[in-house]
């Protein structure tokens, strides 16, 4: 007769850990049934590896669609590895039977497809509910959590643990029938048919650790008809599996980890040094304050252990736990505010760890190109959130640079470019931050190349078949150049030609200018050749120019202002570029709109304030045009919208721009009584847009305008300057802009 | 029903602090009355054993009462920090009722507290007929306890100049206090020790130095975290409120106590309690005490002049008088406050009539 011991342990925890490593030993069973995918057995060997951290997790994909992936997360205080690493140095069989992940990636893949199929599927994986809360109730913990800490993770001795919690969770899941979902009948099916093959194979002493919920199941056979029932016409698919790194964040709860914990660091602490009465613990804590300049003594660090024993004491506990230390730090370290616990949180009682997998481990290669990159440009992932300034003018700056564009690109989140002190200049800024997910993106975009640049053309040439849009196009365009892939930029531009020959859609080409302009006025920064870019940009603005006006004629209002945004920013591109060409053929479009009697009035101002700016047309014949258009014949509500329009956010710019301020004060001064009577709520409502402050500065330059009189030859614009006095700040401004 | 206007802890507990030793079952400390656990249930309340009720006197939170008893008993200092009427003088004055059975070796801080208010003084009379001499030795409340190895208290710490705080440290750290004109010193007995309190409202105080600081454990008192909570802390103190000054017998309406606690909470918070409407903060604290005061007023102003029965005119002169500290600014806070909440929140009409006639 064989013997089974069934230990039933929960994922993560230190106490339980000691648990199975002292019940092992105790046993030396000849066979180790360990909860874990059967797929996994061949990289079981990577364990004992010297090259081997964990926190590490043991990721299985299905690799025609990696996004249906599971992680086993470990940790050094996980159950699992030490039952693990217990097999390889005791070099006893360890066998995992769990339910393969052929099937149970197979049913992923069908309950996904019933979601989406919008069907309720009647049960859920997600238990509703920690079932050891009704323990703690009953004891009179707060929580699950609590209880399951207090009572087996913080006890030293472990004899008849098992068989206790054994107890505990058979009456739990008899409270409770209803809490299994049919997939855990399924795969306590299949671990069941595991054990009694490894009884037919003459095992004697076999030793079965998993979750303490399926003890219960494996504890009581039933028949084996019924088992294989259950184990009936199981759907498949094809699966792989890898080790990769994973972090101590990712283990707690509020990184959305089912079977997360709280603080991974205070239970590595735990793991690592049982013996210590917390000497070490608040000397770390210590350690760290002292270094974000906190003074903290020796005293502190004494005073601190004394009263969370002391605390421990008090509330009947064999030891203090985390919160008996937190409370004693923000008491006696922190003057009872709990901010230094805050500075402590992410390092220690989290802990920022990331865990390291032996390079053996097979990788699919774009993963481990990434890696290969990383390496070289010594960039490596880091479990905190880094922020790092590159100066493109050094070479390893760009080439970083360049990784992390393509990187973005291939959607893999790992960076995050930052607003670094406008565009245009040699810095970029960017937050690096890892999380073990995006080893699982890398997969996934894997099926695109075996290295990132391939990947990312063939991933953007992809992404780009799919757009239809002007804009849309240059926007990823504008997010190409920096990438440096001459191949797909001259494919982008290709396709963008052709979509803007095909399009009608003269607003999409709007809005696509400023982003062209961006590439040209800024691709030269990177030694890129961009003169194509150059010629579509002129091509589009000619496609405007012919097609343009028809946009502005006859619309509502709505679609005015909407065009209006897109008016405005294209001429700021276009200004800013300042090439004579593309002016000409932009101004002449601004004319047009002027011009036509059919554009709406908001255009039609805002053109003529363009033009009037850029000085195309002359003081007079502006001061026409608003005679023109304050003039009676007009509707009232034309003569508001080309007020609005004209006098659009300018607000500051008549306060300081005299000849534009002479221009319409001449004119409302010269307006007859009637006349003004009548346009007074159209001026009224212009005004009304401008924000408080410029409204009463406003006010208080008509009245002095008025009380001196119109100043002669604009005040600030003609003033006769001192050209002595203001040479003198020439060479600063010259080395402000760097032009020394 | 005794003459005395207010007894201490320890008088009006009496009954509750001899149940509690009666059902002792932890280990006391030394010139402890009761043991650490003990203490807790009286600050907390509870049943005992023998089915007796211990009333509840802080209401909040059980694990900081646990962590400034620990604190005491790890022979530390005990400070205890928080806006004013958070229950700081309330939690110390009934911590050293439990603990020694004795709340009354009281020193009350302020800037005119000098040194002998703190170590010792002297009966000049007998000084100048006797020379130095035990006789002509005034004890402090502080020499006191620690000679008899109780638990002193120093209310508000921060408004005593720092040179003097500072005497404080040599009898925190060797736990003695030097006598040297008569060449001897007082070195305290186990069980001695010392609360102080301290608020962080106010300005113009003296913080402790860092060798005083690092003597005390500093536990936080915070404002009720629910208005449930808040309302069940002026209840209770506004019904013992009643047995002490005799008033008729008419109860306080649950819901006139709720209506100040909402009042206070939405000013002190900045935005009524839906969060729906921001509101300006008057620079008053606007603590549960002052709530508690409040509804003593109205219940005392009801008793006397009224029908017995608590009514929005009661309330409101004292709600005006805890708001409105400063003339103009607060009764801006306040009008507003009356206007855009009061107006419109059902049933509350009575209220916002009231504060109308009143201003």
């Amino acid at each position: 007769m064989t013997d089974i011991h069934l230990l039933g342990i929960r994922h993560h925890g230190p106490g339980s850990c000691r648990n199975i490593v002292q019940r092992l030993e105790q046993i030396r069973p000849d066979l180790i049934l360990l909860e874990g995918p059967a797929e996994a057995e061949a990289l079981m060997a990577f364990v004992s590896d010297g090259q081997m951290k964990p926190p590490v997790a043991l990721l299985g994909y299905q690799p025609d669609v990696p996004q249906n992936a599971v992680f086993y997360p470990f940790a050094d205080f996980s159950p699992e590895w030490q039952t693990l690493s217990h097999a390889l140095r005791e070099g006893v069989v360890l066998r995992f039977f769990d339910l393969p992940l052929t099937h149970s990636l197979a049913f992923e893949t069908i309950k996904q497809e019933d979601d989406r199929s919008g069907e309720a599927s009647g049960e859920s994986i997600e238990s509703p509910g920690d079932p050891f809360d009704l323990l703690a109730e009953a004891a009179g913990y707060p929580d699950g959590e609590s209880w399951w800490n207090m009572n087996i993770e913080q006890r030293r001795d472990g004899s008849g643990i098992f068989e206790a919690v054994k107890e505990a969770v058979t009456a739990l899941r008899e409270a409770l029938p209803g809490h299994t979902s049919r997939r855990d009948l399924v795969r306590e099916a299949w671990m069941r048919r595991m054990i009694r093959n490894a009884q037919k194979e003459g095992f004697e002493r076999i030793a079965v650790v998993c979750g303490a919920w399926h003890v219960p199941a494996l504890e009581n056979m039933p028949k084996v008809k019924d088992d294989n029932e259950l184990l009936k016409g199981l759907p498949k698919v094809r699966v792989e599996c890898t080790w990769i790194p994973w972090t101590y964040d990712r283990l707690t709860f509020r990184s959305g980890y089912g079977a997360g914990i709280d603080s991974p660091g205070w239970y590595h602490y735990l793991w690592h040094h049982p013996e210590d009465d917390g000497t070490l613990w608040i000397s770390r804590i210590a350690a760290l304050l002292r270094e974000r300049n906190m003074d903290i003594s020796v005293a502190h660090v004494i005073e601190t252990v004394r009263l969370a024993q002391t605390t421990a004491a008090l509330r009947g506990l064999p030891a203090p736990t985390l919160e008996e230390y937190n409370e004693a730090v923000t008491t006696v370290m922190g003057f009872g505010d709990d901010m230094l616990l805050q500075l402590v949180r992410e390092s220690l009682i989290v802990g920022n760890r990331l865990g390291k997998v032996p390079d053996a481990v097979p990788k699919v290669p774009l993963l481990i190109d990434v890696e290969r990159q990383q390496k070289r440009l010594r960039v490596p992932f880091s479990a905190e959130i880094k922020e790092m300034t590159l100066d493109l003018r050094k070479e390893t700056d760009l080439e970083r640079s360049l990784l992390f564009h393509r990187l973005v690109l291939l959607d893999i989140d790992w960076v995050k470019p930052e607003a670094a002190g406008g565009k245009g200049t040699f810095k970029e800024k960017w937050s690096l931050y890892h999380r073990p997910e995006q080893i699982v993106a890398i997969i996934e975009r894997a099926v695109w190349g075996n290295t990132v640049e391939e990947a990312v053309q063939k991933y953007v040439s992809d992404r780009m078949g799919t757009l239809v849009r002007i804009p849309e196009l240059t926007g990823l365009l504008n997010r190409v150049i920096p990438a440096n892939l001459p191949e797909l930029v001259e494919a982008m531009t290709l396709r963008l030609d052709r979509l803007s020959a095909a399009s009608t859609d003269i607003v999409e080409m709007m809005e696509a200018v400023p982003d062209l302009v961006n590439i040209v006025r800024y691709g030269d920064v990177r030694n890129l050749d961009f003169s194509h870019v150059g010629h579509m940009l002129r091509a589009m603005v000619a496609r405007i120019l012919a097609g343009g006006l028809l946009v502005c004629i006859n619309i509502d209002e709505e679609a005015a202002g909407e065009l209006l945004e897109h008016l405005s920013a294209t001429d700021y591109a276009v200004s800013t570029l300042d090439d004579e060409e593309l002016n000409a053929m932009w101004y002449e479009f601004v004319q047009q709109i002027r011009n036509s009697s059919g554009t709406h009035p908001l255009l039609s101002g805002y053109a003529a304030r363009i033009l009037y700016d850029k000085g195309r047309i002359s003081r007079e014949e502006m001061g026409d045009t608003l005679s023109f258009y304050s003039s009676v014949g007009n509707a009232p509500s034309d003569v508001a919208y080309w007020f609005e329009g004209f006098l659009r956010a300018s607000g500051s710019v008549l306060l300081l721009d005299d000849n534009l301020w002479q221009l319409v004060n001449g004119w409302l001064c010269g307006l007859s009584d009637a006349n003004f009577r009548e346009l007074l709520p159209v001026i009224r409502r212009t005004f009304s847009n401008f924000t408080t402050p410029e409204r009463r500065k406003l006010g208080e330059k008509a009245k002095s305008f008025e009380s001196d009189g119109p100043r002669s030859g604009a005040a600030v614009g003609s003033h006769s300057c001192h050209e002595e006095d203001a040479s003198k700040v020439l060479p600063l401004l010259g080395r402000l802009l760097g032009m020394d | 029903m005794s003459t005395l206007l207010r007894q201490h802890a320890e008088q009006q507990f009496a009954e509750e602090l001899h149940e509690l030793k009666k059902n002792e079952t932890h280990p006391i400390p030394e010139n402890w009355e009761m043991s650490p656990q003990s203490v807790v249930t009286y600050l907390m309340g509870g049943t005992l054993k023998d089915g007796f009720e211990v009333s509840p006197k802080y209401i909040g939170n059980r694990r900081l009462m646990e962590i400034a008893v620990a604190t005491l008993v790890t022979d530390r200092a005990l400070l205890l920090y928080g806006l004013p009427g958070t229950a700081k003088s309330w939690v110390s004055e009934h911590m050293a009722a439990a603990i020694s059975g004795n709340s009354t070796l009281i020193v009350q801080g302020t800037a005119g507290t000098g040194e002998e208010a703190i170590r010792y003084g002297w009966n000049y009379a007998r000084l100048l007929a006797e020379g130095p001499s035990e006789g002509a030795l005034v004890q402090t409340p502080v020499m006191q306890a620690m000679q008899e190895g109780k638990i002193g208290r120093i209310e508000e710490l921060t408004r005593i100049g720092s040179d003097v705080q500072d005497t404080l440290i040599t009898i925190l750290s060797e736990k003695t206090l030097p006598i040297p004109e008569l060449n001897k010193e007082v070195q305290a007995v186990r069980g001695f020790n010392i609360i102080a309190t301290a608020n962080n409202r106010d300005k113009g105080v003296n913080d402790l130095s860092s060798a005083l600081k690092r003597r005390f454990n500093t536990v936080i008192l915070p404002l009720p975290d629910t208005l449930e909570e808040e309302v069940d802390i002026v209840r209770r103190r506004v019904g013992s409120f009643e047995k002490v000054m005799e008033l008729p017998p008419e109860k306080p309406a649950l819901e006139e106590i709720r209506r100040v606690v909402t009042i206070f909470r939405e000013l002190r918070q900045g935005a009524t309690g839906d969060g729906k409407t921001k509101l300006k903060t008057p620079s008053g604290t606007l603590s549960t005490a002052e709530a508690i005061s409040v509804v003593n007023n109205g219940l005392a102003m009801a008793g006397y002049f009224g029908d017995g029965q608590i009514h929005a005119e009661d309330l409101v002169s004292g709600i005006l008088g805890a708001v409105v500290k400063d003339p103009v600014q607060d009764k801006v806070v306040w009008q507003e406050y009356m206007e855009t909440v009061v107006k419109n929140r059902d049933g509350w009409k009575d209220i916002y009539r009231a504060s109308r006639d009143m201003l």
